[in-house]
């Protein structure tokens, strides 16, 4: 997810704001609902695409990976002064149900202009995605989740309504796990080798590893 | 010191006030310090891209023109009203989002990037680079002279005050200084501008009487025909006078780098507005004040001095400190965008490029400093040794920019058939045509300006080359695929994206 296209919403991802560390451990089951895996919208053959244009004519691997999130919906009402309460469906951002997806390992957030849809995981599938073996970090709690989701909508809404408008930011439903899909892309040319982590929502890339080879 | 001196003294110092704040905020990597991180606004972007283009020609050149040719002048000015407004309507949006798409940080880079190859650079940096120094150089002897007039001290210590205070904030914070600078500039000279007029205005007692008393002196200075009247028009002359101003501006890459530093694409619009409206106020005063001195001031010895002059004796003398500010203003815009620019084009376009292609972000910046600073050094001796007249030198250098770049920026972002021969072919001819028609004094003997012959040998020569060359030199699928997009309006893609997302840092399984 790009943080100023693609996938859009604006990012105003940042640094977990819960103190305290209430982290939990591998397998913290999303609360409720089981948890989604969603369609990756970038193919192989797209992802391979984005790989060669960094390094031409290069004999690649690709594998599809999961990256745990924690989905949050929140709806937010604005109310000025004089006026009646605006609610869901009315104008601007302020009157919106809004997305927000909030990295199971990093907490980092980002507003999200797509509802996530995809296929029902088992707990077995999601507690492997968000266990230590796997990625890097301890997995935040779905508390916290929720807690940086309100930040980051109540961030955004500050930013287009007018000083002076009551503000009041709910969940509209319970955080639910979701497994975003990337795709980590492998491979080498006569020149250099490479890793490249494509996401599998909007192609946008991070190269993860570059190495120059000998005889090139 | 005199009240005019206070007011220039305080102007300085809050201009590298500036410099020193943006330096703090603007310089963490190359995007800072040469794009401002490609962060600005509507206003900034217009007012920054009108500055640095009025440069102290409009206060000495135009003044100059308006003195010796009457409203003769006013085709210079019709061109410059216009210039901005065309400038980001044609390459605006589309430079802005072509340049991100390709991951160009330089206007000269971005032509690189647009037609990939290493000659593309080799021969548009030391062009641009030669004539940006020539550019320059007017801008340090026009504020030499602006400041030796205020303050009463030599010609070459207000131009080593001058020259000392432009590079100090250039030198300190990079793009974002200077577009900031540029900014508050515009505002200023336009203050100042406006200023001179009313107060020249009320000195000749109304725009009627003055254009009565210089009709006095020759009826012909009243037409737009020149002071020999119809029969001696050189309607080439008029044609590059227009054009030097309107479509040149398309050719500078130190104006172009505005369009790249848009906050967004959509930006180039409100951008054109607030050109027009800038333009509109600002741009004929000084040509009307300059015929107007003929009244005030008939025995003017030099008149690249005078709008100066006319400041003097129409103002009172706080107002000459602020419209004298106003005038340092409009140089100081355009010398610091030269400078960045020329700094730009040595650091990344000829040393990372052809030389060391390891060097870091923070070398990079340091040889972009090294290079403003020795450029203002060469700039010094020059102006103080042996100096020319500024219109002359600012007509010859924008004339030769326009020639070799507007048919090439133009084509980049429009022509998806324009090619790498293409694009050397125009830039050569547009070059020596202009320059061998200037030197070899063709435009007396032809009555056609060396901006006119420049545009139609550049032009025809990236028509006639990519056009002849598409199957040997075809226009990479990449470069196609970026001009598709860009013909789109919304946001670009994130798989055109040259640069990588660092969000994505946090999704790596640990076994990558």
């Amino acid at each position: 997810m790009r943080e100023s296209a693609g996938t859009g919403g604006e990012p105003l991802g940042g640094e977990p704001l819960v103190p305290g560390g209430e982290t939990a451990g591998a397998g913290d089951a999303p609360s409720g609902l089981p948890a989604l895996r969603l369609t990756p919208n970038i193919t192989a053959a797209e992802a391979t695409a984005v790989f060669r244009r960094k390094l031409p004519g290069a004999r690649v691997e690709v594998r599809e990976v999961f990256h745990p999130f924690w989905w949050t919906v929140l709806a937010v009402e604005t109310r000025g002064l004089f006026a009646r309460r605006k609610t869901s469906e009315s104008r601007g951002a302020a009157g919106r149900r809004i997305n927000v997806l909030v990295n199971a390992r990093s907490g980092k957030g980002y507003l999200a202009d797509f509802e996530p849809q995809g296929a029902v995981v088992d707990a077995a599938e999601w507690q492997q995605a968000t266990g230590p073996q796997d990625q890097t970090g301890p997995v935040i709690t779905s508390g916290e989740a929720v807690r940086t989701a309100r930040s980051l909508v109540r961030t955004k809404v500050v930013k287009t309504v007018k000083l002076g408008m009551d503000i009041s930011i709910a969940e509209a439903a319970a955080p639910r796990g979701v497994l975003k899909p990337n795709w980590l892309v492998t491979g080498s040319n006569a020149k250099h080798s490479a890793t490249i982590l494509v996401d599998g929502l909007d192609s946008s890339h991070y190269i993860v590893r570059v190495a120059k080879l000998e005889a090139g | 010191m005199n009240i005019e001196t206070w007011f220039l003294v305080i102007y300085f110092l809050a201009m590298a006030g500036i410099g020193v704040w943006t330096l703090k905020i603007g310089t963490k990597n190359n995007e800072g310090f040469l794009l401002g991180g490609r962060s600005l606004g509507p206003a900034v972007t217009a007012l920054r891209l009108q500055s640095s283009s009025m440069s102290g020609y409009m206060f000495l050149g135009a003044g100059s023109l308006a003195y010796t040719k009457g409203y003769f002048s006013l085709w210079y000015a019709m061109g410059d009203i216009g210039g901005g407004v065309l400038n980001l309507s044609i390459l605006g949006r589309r430079m802005r989002k072509l340049s991100q798409i390709l991951g160009s940080l330089t206007s000269i880079e971005y032509l690189e990037h647009r037609y990939p190859s290493k000659w593309t650079r080799a021969i548009a940096a030391p062009i641009a680079l030669f004539c940006i120094f020539f550019y320059v150089l007017a801008q340090f002897i026009a504020g030499g002279r602006g400041l030796e007039m205020v303050t009463g001290v030599s010609y070459g210590w207000a131009l080593f005050i001058a020259v000392g205070v432009i590079v100090f904030y250039t030198f300190l914070g990079g793009y974002l200084a200077v577009a900031y600078t540029d900014f508050v500039q515009a505002i200023i000279m336009l203050i100042g501008m406006v200023w001179i007029l009313i107060g020249t205005m009320q000195a000749i007692g109304g725009w009627t009487a003055g254009n009565r008393a210089v009709g006095e002196i020759n009826p012909n200075l009243l037409t737009m025909w020149g002071p020999d009247g119809y029969d001696s028009v050189q309607w080439g002359v008029i044609i590059g006078a227009v054009l030097v101003f309107s479509i040149g501006y398309m050719g500078w890459p130190h104006v172009n780098v505005s369009h790249m530093a848009m906050k967004k694409p959509s930006v180039a619009r409100a951008a054109s507005m607030y050109a027009t409206g800038f333009n509109l106020l600002f741009i004929p005063a000084p040509y009307i004040v300059g015929i107007m001195a003929l009244i005030i001031l008939p025995t003017l010895e030099n008149p690249e001095l005078a709008v100066f002059a006319v400041a003097d004796t129409v103002l009172p003398d706080f107002a000459v400190g602020i419209v004298m500010a106003g005038i340092m203003a409009a140089i100081m815009s355009t010398a610091d965008a030269l400078l960045l620019q020329s700094g730009t084009i040595a650091s990344q376009d000829l040393m990372q490029r052809f030389f060391f292609r390891n060097l870091s972000d923070r070398q990079s910046v340091w040889v972009s400093r090294i290079t403003v600073l020795l450029l203002a050094v060469i700039g010094y001796i020059v102006a103080v040794n042996d100096p020319p007249a500024v219109a002359e030198v600012v007509i010859f250098s924008t004339t030769v920019l326009g020639a070799a770049f507007v048919p090439v920026y133009i084509a980049a972002a429009w022509w998806r058939k324009a090619n790498v021969p293409g694009a050397i072919a125009s830039m050569l001819l547009g070059t020596i045509s202009s320059v061998v028609w200037q030197l070899t004094g063709l435009v007396d003997v032809t009555g056609v300006d060396p901006m006119g012959i420049g545009i139609v040998c550049s032009t025809l020569g990236i028509i006639v080359v990519s056009l002849a060359t598409q199957r040997s030199h075809p226009v990479p699928d990449h470069v196609v695929a970026a001009m598709i997009e860009t013909d789109k309006i919304g946001p670009i893609p994130a798989h055109m994206l040259t640069g990588q997302n660092d969000a994505l840092a946090g999704q790596v399984p640990k076994d990558a």
